[in-house]
């Protein structure tokens, strides 16, 4: 017979059980870690099925040189990486997970590089990226970023400072604070914009050679036609830049008189303003603040007391590219680069309402909008010199 | 089985300030903004918050000073003597009910969140079991205990909140505040429910009708009490505010825990702290590990005061197994939701009406 004292020592060993371990016990070497993914078309992809082919970049820990068992394993690749078609995302990447000796892991996913093609595809892309912020392992802040060509190539060129090309394209898209580029994407904020509608831009890479990407223009994705319209150049994103006030750097080639003068942008800020609610072409204001210095000045008098004069110059500069670049978005993409749509949610709500249907698709109400640019520009200082070459040279 | 004794089962005024934040803070925190976002526009949900939040204030305060009136009686032994004993057993039934109910539901909707972020594999049912025996843990030993467990942890969640808050700062985009006030009445009305719904904490602070008795001498427990919710309510708005001006209206309304979402935003660079949410996961799970305690130990007081001569234990061990069989009844996340809501109603509608009741027999005697 059981003593009664014994009872509670039986209940404790039976109580043992849940101290076996987890469920979701695994170790961290047996886990791959995405790191990087592409998505591209497939090679046979009809318009019925739009068949894609994922990339996952797969970090190699051995292969990295951090792991302290290994000795001398720089040669090695840090990275595998592995492609499949498919028609859906979840699926590749679980018949991904077939050729991957380790359970696939993207808590660690940087960056999502999509190819010019797909994202090209009406409607597709919202769909696509739906995994992105549904699934439990994914965070809102992975970047997103389009490619011309390719995008799987991107994770193959062999970064010079970096074992992983997804981690060099993440501190590419980062740490970019070119006036010709934009902010970097995040999924969750390309999911504000899927879920709002509104237009809005993809920073854009393309290979430079085997060993460098670069990072510049942006892709321009229209919110209701659900797919990327067109490419913005370097030179014209610096000129959106200076029209939405998010040049930060980068250089104005001015013409002062018969001889030119180049700024440096130390800041922008602009507002829009909605003059008239007129519902077929509304007239929109945008006043444009800039600040810069002059760095290089191949006049030969003192600008010294000449920055008043200096600034005029500067501002028609700053009205002459914001006007192309208005005019580019107005009639060659017919879509709202500007994020004017955010403006006009936010401060003439009724108004929006019953246009946004037509703002920059149908109707095209942006298309047909009249904007007048106003810029104030201000120079802060002219440099350290006066004049560096006498008035003949 | 030996227990340690504290020399007595008192509480003090500032436990009661404590508790309450211990008690509403839970599950529904996680999801108020979501809620709020759904039916107004841009940051309109602030003016609904505020509105919900003074009319829990205001119950909050009508529960305390009528209990307050009653010193060291419990709801039994007042509520008989303000209406009869038949009906007073009938009340204190309603709120055992309630009490088991509320345990269920913050059993089943942690196991839930665990499940879905941080344990893929491990069976529902297990993390539930798990959870509850750490809340019948709790529950058994002394009552006091309870309170000041509480004191310990609640600095911890308050300290969470902050964090969450400070460090998503970086993310917040200001263009997301506008439109102001564009919200129609509808919106503010239905934002307004679902704001004291959640702030009451599903209808829980219905309990400090029972906790008063066990103030000796509850002169300034009204005054606290306000504190308290006041408390509760500067967190959700501190949560509520940052979910919009991170994520914006739209998408806040769209995810399923928004404030475990924004709790996922915040990404340290490099280091140990490079992922937060598993640190907010921890004091969370605390928070609704509060709450289940005081819900259970609710309905185990009930228990006590209408047979007082069975042992405490009896009623831990009889009431477990039913929780548990409770929490597994729902058969998907969205049926825990609905579940949720209608014990809030029903828990709610108790409280209110109870109160009211009760206060308006208490003047018409005087």
């Amino acid at each position: 017979m059981i003593k009664r004292k014994n009872i509670p020592l039986l209940l404790s060993c039976f109580l043992l059980i849940f101290l076996t371990g987890c469920w979701d016990y695994e170790e961290i070497e047996e886990r791959a870690f995405i790191y990087g993914l592409a998505i591209d078309m497939a090679e046979n992809h009809s318009s019925t099925l739009p068949a894609i082919k994922m990339t996952d970049q797969v970090i190699v820990p051995s292969g990295t040189g951090t792991s302290p068992s290994q000795t001398g394993g720089g040669n090695q690749p840090a990275y595998r990486n592995l492609s499949i078609s498919g028609t859906s995302l979840v699926e590749i990447n679980d018949d991904i997970s077939k050729m991957a000796s380790r359970t696939l892991f993207s808590k660690h996913l940087q960056v999502i590089i999509i190819s010019e093609e797909v994202a090209r595809q009406p409607k597709l892309l919202p769909k696509l990226l739906d995994i992105f912020t549904r699934g439990q392992q994914m965070r809102r802040g992975i970047k997103v970023a389009i490619s011309q060509g390719d995008a799987s190539s991107l994770l193959d060129i062999k970064p010079e400072h970096s074992k992983v090309p997804a981690e060099y394209i993440n501190f590419l898209l980062e740490n970019q604070k070119h006036a010709e580029t934009i902010k970097a994407l995040r999924i969750g904020k390309m999911q504000e914009y899927f879920l709002s509608e509104l237009s809005f831009n993809i920073p854009f890479l393309y290979i430079i050679n085997e060993k460098n990407i670069e990072n510049d223009g942006m892709a321009v994705f229209n919110g209701r036609q659900g797919k990327m319209i067109g490419t913005v150049t370097g030179e014209e994103a610096k000129s959106r830049n200076l029209v939405t006030g998010e040049a930060r750097s980068g250089n104005l080639v001015v013409d002062i008189g018969d001889e030119q003068a180049t700024f440096e942008i130390k800041g922008t800020d602009s507002n829009f303003r909605l003059i008239n609610k007129n519902k077929a072409n509304p007239d929109l204001e945008v006043n444009i603040e800039v600040e810069a210095s002059l760095n290089e000045n191949f006049n030969t008098t003192n600008p010294k007391n000449k920055l008043s004069k200096y600034e005029k110059f500067v501002e028609e500069k700053v009205r002459t590219l914001a006007e192309e670049s208005i005019s580019k978005a107005q009639h060659e993409l017919k879509t709202d680069i500007f994020d004017i749509g955010t403006y006009l949610h936010g401060h003439h709500y009724p108004y929006w309402q019953s246009i946004k249907a037509d703002w920059d698709s149908g109707e095209n109400i942006f298309s047909k909008s009249n904007f007048k640019v106003k810029v104030n520009a201000t120079i802060k200082h002219s440099g350290n010199t006066l004049r560096s070459k006498g008035s003949s040279q | 089985m030996k227990n340690f004794n504290y020399s007595d089962e008192n509480i003090y005024d500032r436990d009661i300030l404590i508790a309450i934040p211990s008690m509403v803070i839970a599950v529904a925190t996680l999801f108020l903004p979501r809620e709020l976002a759904s039916v107004t526009i841009a940051l309109d949900g602030i003016l609904a918050l505020l509105i919900g939040g003074s009319i829990t204030i205001l119950i909050t305060w009508m529960i305390v000073k009528l209990a307050s009136r009653f010193p060291q009686q419990s709801f039994l032994t007042y509520t008989s003597l303000l209406i009869n004993k038949p009906i007073a057993v009938l009340l204190t039934c309603f709120f055992i009910w309630y009490g088991i109910l509320v345990v269920s539901y913050e059993v089943r909707a942690i196991a839930t969140i665990s499940h879905l972020y941080l344990f893929d594999k491990t069976p529902i049912e297990v993390i539930a079991l798990n959870f509850l025996l750490v809340v019948v843990y709790a529950v058994s030993g002394s009552r006091s205990a309870i309170f000041r467990l509480n004191a310990l942890f609640f600095p911890i969640i308050i300290l969470i909140a902050m964090f969450v808050t400070i460090l998503s700062f970086r993310f917040v985009v200001i263009d997301n505040i506008y439109p102001i006030l564009q919200t129609d009445v509808k919106g503010y009305i239905e934002a307004t429910k679902k704001s004291v719904i959640s702030l009451s904490g599903y209808g829980q602070i219905g309990f400090l009708l029972f906790y008063i008795s066990l103030i000796r001498n509850p002169v300034k427990t009204p005054g606290k009490a306000v504190f308290g919710m006041s408390s509760v309510i500067g967190i959700n708005l501190l949560i509520y505010t940052m979910c919009i001006t991170v994520f914006g209206n739209l998408a806040t309304s769209n995810l399923m825990f928004p404030t475990i979402e924004l709790a996922r935003t915040v990404e340290f660079p490099g280091g140990f702290f490079n992922r937060f949410e598993s640190l907010f996961f921890v004091v969370w799970t605390i928070a609704i590990f509060t709450t289940s305690v005081i819900a259970f130990d609710a309905a185990v007081m009930g228990l006590q005061s209408l047979l007082p001569k069975v042992n405490k234990l009896k009623f831990v061990f009889f009431l477990s197994p039913c929780i548990y069989f409770l929490s597994s009844l729902p058969k998907h996340s969205p049926e825990v939701g609905d579940a949720g809501r209608l014990i809030g109603t029903y828990g709610l509608t108790l409280t209110v009406t109870v109160t009211i009741i009760l206060w308006i027999i208490y003047i018409v005697r005087k």
